[in-house]
């Protein structure tokens, strides 16, 4: 068990997450397409407000604060509320796209004392960087701003989302990254926008192009496949609700970036009290594989990774089996075994049951069969109870989470895992 | 280190109590360290602190004669500054 591990399994013992992620600004200086997110709709809080919520979320025995955005440094009091969080005893990262830090603001970053930045960084080259951004020099400056976090003793990680605007750009990064002496990581999922929109997925990358530059691998199964098998449903699929929790820019608390329920309103109550009341804590304590449904029972379980509000925008349903997850399972499939068949569906499925979404059994080496995806009297009872789950309406028309809460603060007018904590000691 | 001499937790050190551990990370290092329940309450009670006060709460907390809890203080405390988690006060002029 790393550090990062041993945090969060001491934090959820004591059913607290290990971090919590702080939008502290509703507005960007980029206007990266595939963003997850909407400006200027949400509004902003005060600082007194910030550190109300901060002190909550430190008396709730939080370790780790990611400030972010929008864009965190637009806020003029950004350094304010980072001196406040450092106050307060988090291990603070700060998540930025680097635009507007010079020397001076990273000297100033350097002496609050930061345990990482985080930095998105889209391509080593240039114009590549720039058209995810749709900032001309935005690479250019933002490459400026590493040197200086770096020359002021900073970490600083780089992170590059695969799009189809720089389906090479990890690659690109990652050297650039050894080069500026910064960590890197890569990511291939996008998510929908939080109106609903689908902009962001015109620039996902296929499964089949992933394949191609090495971002998933090839999978068969193993001679102990069983046992794989087991110990993935017992497995979280992400930290939704347990290591994940994010408060919106205006305040309101959600158990992730992307699920789009809000759990509180932080401005009324601590992140304690939002914690031991919030009915959906249930939910996501209990959220292993073995709870979605179609998932569970599918023989390409091992080569999944999912994301349950994507699940609920591409599927209609939280905890069910969806398309995009699904090609890539196949993908990595058909690689290792070198062609693949999807047969017709078996006899117990629906009439017009979805070949291209499973559950799917292996009938022989590189032919798949679609089965019946079995919900049980457990899985419709969580469905009925959290009825945003398995919305009767078409889920895009429900992923409004930008509109503003009732008497919110105004937008503000002045113009952003886990942990790299390696080592355990014991004393 | 001098019985009367206070340390303090050192400023880029972060730490949170999970039930009876500690655990504490240092910013520069990005290493955890957990403590067990003595660590942990030594941890909590050494923050401006001289080694003959931490002593006594570990004498008044635990059953354990002077000389024990002393050694094993000092032990403590001097790992804990080497890397850089404590800090000595700094000595008036």
């Amino acid at each position: 068990m790393n550090g990062a591990e041993l945090l969060r399994s001491l934090a959820l013992r004591g059913g607290r997450p290990m971090g919590v992620h702080l939008q502290v600004a509703d507005r960007c200086n980029h206007a990266c397409q595939h963003c997850y997110q909407v400006q200027g709709e949400k509004g902003e809080l005060s600082f007194e407000q910030l550190r109300s919520i901060m002190d909550g979320i430190a008396d709730a025995g939080v370790f780790t604060l990611n400030v972010s955005g929008g864009e965190a440094t637009l806020r003029p009091d950004l350094l304010d509320i980072l001196r406040h969080a450092r106050t307060r005893g988090f291990a603070v990262r700060l998540f930025t796209n680097g635009f507007l830090i010079d020397e001076a603001y990273a000297a100033a970053l350097a002496a609050i004392g930061l345990l990482e930045v985080h930095i998105s960084l889209y391509s080593g080259v240039a114009h590549e960087h720039d058209a995810v951004t749709r900032v001309p020099g935005s690479f250019a400056r933002t490459v400026g701003a590493v040197r200086a976090l770096r020359g002021n003793g900073l970490r600083v990680v780089l992170k590059t989302p695969a799009t189809t605007l720089s389906v090479q750009g990890a690659r690109t990064v990652e050297a650039l990254a050894r080069d500026l002496g910064c960590a890197h990581t890569a990511s291939t999922d996008l998510t929908m926008r939080e109106d609903g929109a689908d902009d962001p997925w015109a620039v996902r990358v296929t499964p089949e192009d992933l394949l191609r530059e090495g971002m998933i691998a090839p999978w068969q199964p193993g001679p102990d496949e069983a046992l794989a098998r087991e110990e993935k449903l017992a497995k979280y699929p992400c930290g939704v609700g347990r290591s994940g929790l994010v408060v919106l820019p205006d305040g309101r608390l959600q158990a992730c970036t992307d699920t789009p329920n809000i759990l509180a309103d932080l401005t009324q109550q601590g992140l304690g009290e939002a914690l031991r009341t919030a009915p959906e804590r249930e939910l996501f304590e209990g959220l292993t594989w073995s709870r979605v449904h179609g998932c569970r029972d599918c023989d390409l379980l091992p080569a999944c990774q999912r994301c349950h509000a994507t699940a609920l925008h591409e599927g209609g349903d939280y905890l069910g089996p969806y398309a995009s997850a699904c090609a890539r399972a196949r993908v990595r499939y058909g690689a290792a075994a070198g062609s693949l068949e999807v047969a017709p569906p078996s006899a117990d499925c629906d009439a017009g049951r979805d070949p291209l979404v499973g559950p799917y059994a292996i009938v022989s080496p590189g032919v798949i069969r679609p089965v019946h995806d079995v919900r049980t009297a457990a899985d419709e009872a969580l469905a009925a109870r959290f009825a945003w789950v398995r919305p009767a309406r078409p889920a895009a028309a429900r992923l409004v989470t930008i509109r503003r809460k009732a008497g919110g603060a105004p937008l503000q007018s002045s113009a952003v895992e886990p942990c790299s904590v390696p080592t355990v000691e014991r004393v | 280190m001098n019985a009367q001499r206070t340390v303090h937790h050192a400023s880029d050190a972060v730490w949170r109590r999970y039930d009876d551990q500690v655990a504490v990370i240092s910013l520069d290092a990005s290493r955890v360290r957990l403590f067990n329940a003595v660590g942990s309450f030594l941890w909590e009670r050494c923050d401006n602190a001289t080694l003959d006060q931490m002593v006594a709460a570990v004498r008044a907390r635990f059953d354990v004669d002077e000389a024990t809890a002393r050694a094993d203080v000092e032990g403590f405390v001097d790992d804990l500054v080497a890397r850089g988690l404590l800090r000595p006060a700094a000595v008036q002029p």
